[in-house]
């Protein structure tokens, strides 16, 4: 059963990562740190396992399924949003737009100087 | 016909009738979820995978409308949700895999990457923030509006750590991410980028997790770019906002 051993593994990692959280008093989320830890082992190891490479690639592409509760939030803003809900509107999706376009300006310029 | 009230109460049979019990069980909540998403991703496929039209922005909205028709409260789906929700923990996790197997790539990109996306993520924060005081909002809500692009777990504890509403950040971070998926491939082509890489960092840096999700589409190496850029922008911001907050609220 390679996909649950994989899944087994992940968990683990998580499980990890959670009580590093928890013991040292860190704003950073649980998984996140339990992927470093992954990620580290994995370097350690020198590959990855079939086992969680296979439970890898049945999670990763259910993430956009997986944020879509939350998503469906924007439409439930009404209270938070009161008078302002113009300027927030705009903020964020100018800023999103103008954000794209930086980032994509930035990294292209500077990838092409590296590779020079 | 009469019914001892303690057995109306043991059967659960009081509150309400048997349809409106049902839409209020996780069962309908976590299926009405996959079913939205299900349909969208066919109605994506067969537009021709048009970026408005991504599975998680109108499952959303198919979402929305649901819970306004059948009126269920939105917080109880959301509440109802947790069984799929859990899912993101070990998903986050799994990013190590990819991240891994592009580790030659993103060696050879360590100082171009970091820049991007140390820059990228103050422009993020500046340029929401900015936007929103031209145009009137008050404190809580630049506050609420500053951790935008980041994933949001970091998002939200930001939020409540600088003294912004966290609703309202964990609706900017939500709305951030669909902009985000929904206009990148529109930027990447006026600008002519064809490079995966460029394309992972963009949807990491702006649009967190649903961008990585939305890069793991488009290509492999850009949703590993992806996870890259979305660890790195939301450790970055989650040291560097409240510090940037404390140190402004002294002037």
């Amino acid at each position: 059963m390679p996909l649950l051993n994989g899944i087994l593994i992940l968990l683990l990692f998580q499980c990890l990562g959670e009580a590093i959280k928890q013991h040292l008093h860190l704003n950073i989320p649980g998984p996140v740190i339990g992927m470093v830890l992954l990620f580290i082992s994995l370097m350690i190891h020198g590959q990855s396992p079939t086992s969680v490479t296979k439970a890898s690639q049945t999670l990763i592409p259910l993430l956009g399924l997986m944020f879509l509760p939350a998503s469906a939030g924007i439409f439930f803003l009404g209270p938070a949003l009161n008078q302002q809900w113009f300027a927030i509107l705009a903020a964020i999706v100018v800023g999103s737009v103008a954000s794209v376009f930086f980032n994509a300006l930035v990294m292209n310029k500077l990838s092409r100087s590296d590779e020079q | 016909m009469d019914i001892p009230s303690t057995i109306v109460t043991a059967l659960g049979l009081a509150d309400a009738p048997p349809v409106s019990r049902l839409v209020n069980t996780p069962l309908f909540a976590v299926t009405m979820s996959i079913l939205a998403f299900y349909s969208g991703n066919m109605l994506y496929q067969r537009l021709g995978k048009f970026a408005l039209l991504h599975p998680t922005v109108t499952g959303a909205t198919a979402v929305a409308l649901l819970l306004a028709k059948l009126e269920i409260d939105y917080q109880n789906y959301l509440q109802h949700n947790q069984l799929l929700m859990f899912w993101l923990g070990p998903a986050t996790v799994a990013l190590a895999v990819p991240l891994y197997q592009q580790l030659h790539l993103i060696r050879r990109l360590a100082i171009p990457i970091t820049v991007t996306v140390v820059s990228g993520a103050l422009f993020a924060a500046t340029s929401a923030v900015l936007i929103a005081y031209m145009l009137g909002a008050d404190k809580i809500t630049l506050l609420s509006l500053m951790p935008k692009s980041v994933t949001t777990p970091i998002a939200i504890s930001t939020a409540q750590e600088i003294g912004g509403l966290t609703t309202l950040a964990a609706g900017a971070v939500a709305l951030t991410a669909v902009t985000g998926i929904a206009v990148a491939p529109w930027v990447f082509r006026v600008l002519g980028i064809t490079d995966p890489k460029i394309w992972g960092l963009c949807l990491g840096i702006t649009a967190h997790g649903m961008g990585t999700a939305r890069a793991f589409e488009l290509h492999p190496i850009a949703g590993t770019f992806s996870s890259l850029a979305m660890c790195l922008t939301g450790t970055f911001s989650a040291v560097v906002i409240p510090v940037a907050v404390a140190f402004a609220s002294h002037w």
